[in-house]
């Protein structure tokens, strides 16, 4: 999967920085394109010759190893497909709970999401399901809003129902 | 004035009630506001601004300080425990004090943290103290084209250290550097990049770009692995070993410290970028680089001990010749500005005092701080053993707010989700995500630093002495990645 993926992201990069190019030639005012062009012409430029590196390696045979110490490493054993199901997993919580703010407003879908991602994910006994969603309803209702003055933009359901402290 | 008269007038104003009073509300605020991923110093001067207008002058810097000086300090927590910056100052500490935490050593990198983060900071303050009579001709002699000149080279340098591929890292700090470009051109009246979106009229903010590329990719990670943050169940080693490690590594400390002093002297740097120079600088110094991202204790004690160094130095040019060391720095003028406290020359004479009580103050709320985060890092280490599920629910909803925090625009949560997208790729690909990170820091400062350079002497900058000088050291650094890049090539053909 590995392979594939840096190839696929070397291709997306190509595409970014060629974009970023077209648009400071074509659509910028004069003077707004020079920083732009300054980084997206080497950009480009690096990314190609990564790019053909990566395909000379793989066309030698040759791994091409990349761990890096300037970032953390994956150290987990999951395999390839563990890795794709698990992580979509999530991206749909995520949109979920995006889903549910638009839809309840923030506090609600901080209820919602507590209660079902405990029971479904974690598969934790009700009382503890219970104590947590307590506690986030304590830092969501006094800490976050009173103390750090966080209001949330008008969900859809706060429209409809005139319930301010909830929706 | 003399500067004997006006250390015990500021000591004066230190032994009352009020001082202290002060002093305990900055570090409580600092405390809660650096522990919350995102919120970082902008948000916390934000916060106490309202409350000070009516204010005795002398009591502002305890509470600005107070909150400055914890807040540094405090960020490592969740850093190390969650691999969510605090602030943009404690970025670099996730690589290595996320991976210690993940062997069972949180509490070990905590205590590492928070040492190097008091004596950085100590050696900051004095660095402000000595440079008051000598600060004024070392930043004057610098421009607009030297300053555009280091914010290049930061990037360059953090590029070229990321792993074996240093054309990874230079492309993806290019990258970041153009993603920051997204919005208006300075000085133009031209939108780049915005796709007709009024969100990104102002372009991204920083705490959605830390967030989205480091934070919940981290977190699905974690799940993907399925325990809890540490691998291990048994804590080993407590925050005892971690200042014993800042004391044995005394030489590194304090040359991170240096380099932190002197990227704060930077105006409009801070300490974002000095805690991954200071990370980048251990990994080229040491001898064993291979270990740093694997959970090495150095990797935490230099961006430490860089970030609160940058902090006290910021308050130079801030103080000295009302230029902004960082963005926090530049609401605290705002806040000098109301009280009728105009910074400039008239600090180092009729306003001594004052500014020895701001570093006064920094030090001794640099020390509190470190001594209350010791306090409680055993039962906060505790906190990466509970399974992974039981925390993911709270990360998210602190990581969404974080992110709310960015514009307070429902917009805020896209980008954090094509981020996260990001994020995630670069990290099964094996690109480095922290020159990502350094250049879209340093892209706005670049590009405003070039603007200034080009409208201010056309082209003849470059020739300025000190810019090719800088500009043969980004080569040279460019040359020597190229290399190291070819020669790892060769050894994996050889190896095949």
């Amino acid at each position: 999967m590995k392979f594939k993926v840096r190839i696929i992201f070397n291709v997306f990069l190509l595409i970014v920085f060629s974009y970023a190019i077209y648009e400071a030639v074509a659509k910028m005012a004069r003077g707004a394109e020079i920083f732009p062009l300054m980084l997206a012409i080497p950009g480009f430029i690096l990314v190609a010759v990564q790019l053909f590196l990566e395909i000379h390696s793989r066309v030698k045979g040759v791994e091409m190893r990349s761990e890096g110490f300037v970032d953390l490493s994956l150290d987990n054993n999951a395999s390839d497909r563990d890795t794709l199901l698990i992580s979509g997993r999530m991206l749909l919580w995520i949109l979920c709970f995006y889903l549910a703010i638009y839809i309840v407003g923030f506090k609600v879908a901080v209820i919602a999401f507590f209660l079902l991602y405990l029971r479904w994910e974690a598969r934790g006994r009700w009382i503890t399901i219970i104590s947590l969603t307590g506690l986030s309803c304590y830092g969501i209702f006094f800490h976050f809003e009173k103390f750090m003055s966080i209001h949330w933009p008008d969900s859809l359901l706060g429209k409809w129902v005139n319930v301010p402290w909830l929706f | 004035m003399t500067y004997f008269e006006a250390l015990s007038q500021a000591m004066q104003h230190m032994l009352s009630l009020q001082y202290l009073g002060a002093l305990m509300i900055g570090i409580l605020v600092g405390a809660v506001v650096g522990f919350l991923p995102g919120m970082g110093g902008v948000v916390g001067v934000s916060l106490m601004l309202p409350f000070i207008y009516e204010m005795d002058p002398y009591l502002v810097p305890p509470l600005m300080m107070g909150m400055m000086g914890i807040l540094r300090t405090i960020d490592s927590i969740p850093a190390v425990m969650f691999s969510i910056p605090g602030t943009a100052g404690s970025a670099a500490t996730i690589l290595d004090g996320y991976a210690m935490a993940k062997k069972g050593e949180a509490g070990r990198a905590l205590g590492a943290a928070f040492s190097a983060s008091m004596i950085g900071g100590l050696i900051g303050c004095f660095a402000l103290l000595l440079s008051v009579p000598l600060a004024r001709p070392l930043i004057m002699a610098c421009g607009s084209p030297e300053f555009f000149m280091l914010s290049m080279l930061g990037v360059t340098m953090v590029g070229v250290l990321s792993g074996r591929r240093p054309l990874k890292g230079i492309a993806v700090g290019i990258l970041g550097m153009l993603l920051a470009t997204i919005g208006g051109a300075p000085g133009v009246s031209s939108l780049r990049y915005t796709f007709d979106l009024p969100y990104l009229y102002n372009g991204i903010p920083l705490v959605i770009m830390a967030l989205g590329v480091y934070a919940i990719p981290e977190m699905v990670f974690v799940v993907v692995g399925g325990s809890s943050i540490s691998n291990v169940t048994r804590l080993t080693k407590g925050a005892a070993q971690g200042f014993r490690d800042t004391l044995s590594h005394w030489w590194l400390v304090l040359r991170c410290a240096v380099i932190g002093t002197f990227i704060g002297f930077v105006p409009g740097l801070g300490s974002g970028p000095a805690n991954w120079i200071a990370y980048g600088h251990a990994v080229q110094s040491s001898r064993d680089a291979e270990k740093f991202g694997k959970g090495d204790v150095r990797g935490v004690i230099a961006p430490e001990s860089a970030n609160n160094a940058a902090d006290g130095a910021a308050v130079i040019p801030t103080l000295l010749f009302g230029v902004p060391g960082s963005p926090t720095m530049a609401i605290f003028i705002g806040g000098l500005i109301v009280m009728g406290i105009n910074p400039g020359p008239e600090m180092v004479t009729v306003q001594l005092p004052f500014v020895f009580l701001c570093v006064i103050t920094l030090a001794f709320a640099n020390v509190l701080g470190a001594v209350l985060c010791t306090i409680f890092v055993k039962p906060i280490s505790r906190i990466t053993t509970v399974p992974i599920h039981y925390l993911m629910p709270f990360l998210l909803m602190t990581i969404i707010l974080a992110a709310y925090q960015g514009t307070r625009h429902w917009g805020d949560l896209i980008p954090l989700l094509i981020l996260f997208c990001l994020g995630w790729t670069m990290k099964v690909a094996e690109w480095p995500r922290p020159p990502m990170l350094i250049g879209f820091e340093l892209g706005r400062i670049a590009e405003r630093y070039l603007r200034i350079s080009v409208v201010r002497y056309g082209a003849s900058w470059l020739l300025n002495p000190v810019v090719i000088f800088i500009g043969i050291f980004i080569i040279g650094s460019f040359l020597w990645g190229v290399r190291k890049q070819r020669k790892s090539q060769s050894m994996e053909e050889e190896g095949r």
